[in-house]
């Protein structure tokens, strides 16, 4: 699992190194042009490809926009986004170096409704009932403290119940996941079809190199629908109410269209697409959309 | 969605028929541009954006609504609406631009239009045959010229002045910054030369952006959309241009990924004649002499490339208008008039 553009896509190295460049008086734009977007080529494109990734906020229905938490916040964005629509904002985050990267971003921004903290997002730091939304994006894509990355349920489980104990009645938690076409481990959830894929994957191991990675990542596509049962199914285990799946696309950096994930919905957004091949209106035509996207967003309220 | 957002929505909608039709989660957000509200820089300015556009899905999640939102600080929505509504009253106009109406909060401003469905004029237009393609563009320019003459009347507030103006005073500014991103000086003089040749043209309301894209078949008839910066540019035969080079690229992107369209315009390849001949004959409907036809070809060429500067787009956005400018130079080197619109 990996998410696009997020911070689980660098090395500890970069995240390291981004951590020093902040720490030597570099203004934050800068040292993220240099360590980790060398092709974003001036601070509009950046605030562009940060800007719209905030925007899923407009579809959030919420009584209150007071408090918001950013678990595993990274360096920062969503946070960014968040603090332009609630009064206060507070971002987490386990690891040392991006927490500095995050505190010299907000320090230099001004963002006086900002605080930030380090905790995991297993063992949140706040009283019961703290916020009105609480977002966990790129779920899965870095490790928790306390839990072992290769048991993915355990971890959603953790960081779910966590989640669901900060918020408030008629909060709402964001997660956001993406389902990379790199080879690697498959995401061990979703019952039977996760069984089906793992026998897949272990029968296309006996194929040559270049047939096994073109074959891992259509099995990965078929994973996706794994991904958008079992998520629904967590967050109503971890106790949350009503539950909204959506897609984006083309990715968490660049979120040009977000997609509620229903069957005519996503026809109709495949309708609008000029370059929408017809094999994709007939996935979605079967009810198969999950296997379009990469990215996938869910929306849960207490 | 979010209770501003839907406050706005039921104050936009006239016709109080949308709470009715749209469910609380049938909203589809499709070119998510920026954030709103924006982000502001260091200094404290707002970041060029242009928020984001809805598609409301009905219970049956059909489109049934199309809704643009922006930023409050937005100058061109409020604007937009404004024009569609003048537009939309005229009885000869309701059936080519969409009914739109407008609110807007502290935050956010956004403007709610009906759905129109229908077959983009993009789409259909790499597999036109030639003639089916110059038929389409004559009856689409034919279209755009009567919603500019018609909207000359109903919105005489915006021209900026009803006497023909010389287009190297219109190109000015946008030489100006052509200069100032490195286009090199013998260029910009060639460019001023072949614009004050060309003389003055009467004003015209311009659509600003008529590409295959904002063009749609519904019904049996073709209908136009985004009137986002609708009568800003006000030089006859901008939209021609606009619209013959976007239909070109799509129809011919592998030479368009090879060569400019004004060298292409420049040379004897049926496509080149085919484009020119469409701009002449729209030209003569105008009233515009061949010679200053050649000149509001440099002047689009200059301003639709100064425009995207001035957005604040990375250089590989306006790089391939760019080219469009130099290729204009190149025909203009030494002094030499631009003749590539001479009668046939």
């Amino acid at each position: 699992m990996d998410a696009p553009g997020l911070v689980s896509s660098w090395s500890d190295q970069e995240l390291a190194q981004l951590a020093a460049t902040v720490g030597r008086g570099l203004p934050w734009r800068q040292a993220l042009r240099e360590v980790a977007q060398p092709s974003a080529s001036d601070e509009r494109s950046e605030h562009r490809s940060d800007d719209a990734c905030g925007n899923w906020l407009w579809l959030v229905d919420l009584a209150r926009w007071e408090r918001a938490l950013d678990v595993q916040g990274g360096i920062g964005s969503m946070t960014a986004a968040l603090a332009r629509h609630f009064t206060s904002v507070h971002y987490v985050d386990a690891a040392r170096p991006p927490l500095e990267f995050a505190r010299a971003r907000f320090r230099e921004d001004r963002s006086a409704n900002v605080a930030c903290a380090q905790a995991g997002a297993g063992a949140l730091p706040y009283p019961n009932a703290t916020f009105d939304c609480v977002v966990w994006d790129g779920a899965l894509g870095r490790g928790v403290s306390g839990v072992a990355m290769v048991d993915p349920p355990a971890v959603l489980a953790a960081v779910l119940t966590e989640c669901r104990r900060v918020l408030r009645p008629g909060g709402c938690l964001y997660v956001g996941i993406a389902t990379g076409p790199v080879p690697g481990r498959v995401l061990p959830v979703g019952g039977i079809l996760s069984a089906l894929v793992r026998m897949v994957v272990r029968a296309i191991r006996v194929l040559p190199v270049w047939t096994w990675r073109r074959a891992t990542m259509q099995v990965r596509r078929v994973e996706r629908l794994a991904v958008a049962r079992a998520i629904p199914r967590q967050l109503r285990a971890a106790g949350f109410a009503r539950v909204q799946a959506f897609y984006i696309d083309p990715s968490f950096q660049q979120p040009w269209s977000i997609i509620p994930a229903r069957r005519r919905a996503v026809l109709a957004y495949e309708r609008l697409q000029m370059t929408s091949a017809r094999r994709r209106r007939w996935l979605a035509w079967l009810s198969l959309h999950p296997v379009l996207f990469e990215c996938h967003m869910f929306l849960a309220y207490v | 969605m979010k209770h501003e957002l839907h406050e706005l929505l039921v104050a936009a909608d006239r016709a109080g028929n949308l709470t009715r039709e749209i469910p609380e989660d049938g909203i589809l957000i499709v070119e998510n541009y920026g954030a709103i509200p924006p982000a502001v820089r260091r200094s404290g300015c707002y970041v060029w954006n242009r928020g984001f556009n809805v598609v409301l899905l009905g219970r049956d999640d059909a489109p049934r609504y199309f809704c643009k939102c922006r930023p409050i600080a937005d100058a061109n929505l409020e604007r937009e609406t404004a024009v569609l509504r003048a537009l939309h009253s005229d009885p000869e106009l309701c059936t080519i631009v969409p009914r739109a109406s407008g609110a807007r909060d502290s935050e956010v401003q956004l403007q709610l239009n009906e759905f129109v469905t229908g077959w983009p004029y993009e789409r259909a237009l790499p597999r036109l045959t030639e003639l089916a393609w110059v038929e389409s563009m004559a009856q689409i320019l034919s279209v755009a010229r009567m919603v500019s003459r018609r909207a000359t009347d109903l919105l005489p507030s915006l021209l900026t002045t009803p006497a023909p103006a010389p287009l190297c005073v219109a190109a000015a500014n946008a030489l100006r910054e052509l200069g100032a991103v490195g286009l090199a000086a013998d260029v910009l003089q060639g460019l001023e030369r072949a614009l004050a040749g060309a003389g003055a043209v009467p004003p015209l309301l311009q659509h600003g952006d008529l590409w295959p894209g904002n063009v749609l078949w519904h019904h049996g008839s073709w209908r136009l959309l985004d009137f986002e910066v609708f009568g800003i540019v006000q030089t006859p035969l901008y939209d021609v241009c606009h619209f013959v080079r976007n239909c070109w690229t799509l129809r011919e992107p592998r030479v368009a990924a090879t060569t400019t369209w004004v060298a292409r315009l420049a040379s004897d390849a049926r496509d080149a004649e085919l484009c020119r001949r469409t701009i002449l004959t729209e030209a003569r409907h105008l009233g515009l002499e061949a010679t200053q036809a050649a000149g509001v070809l440099a002047y689009y060429v200059v301003d639709v490339t100064a425009q995207v500067i001035r957005r604040g787009t990375p250089q590989v956005a306006w790089a391939p208008l760019m080219r469009e400018v130099l290729a204009a130079g190149e025909l203009l080197r030494g002094g030499a008039a631009l003749r590539l619109l001479d009668p046939l």
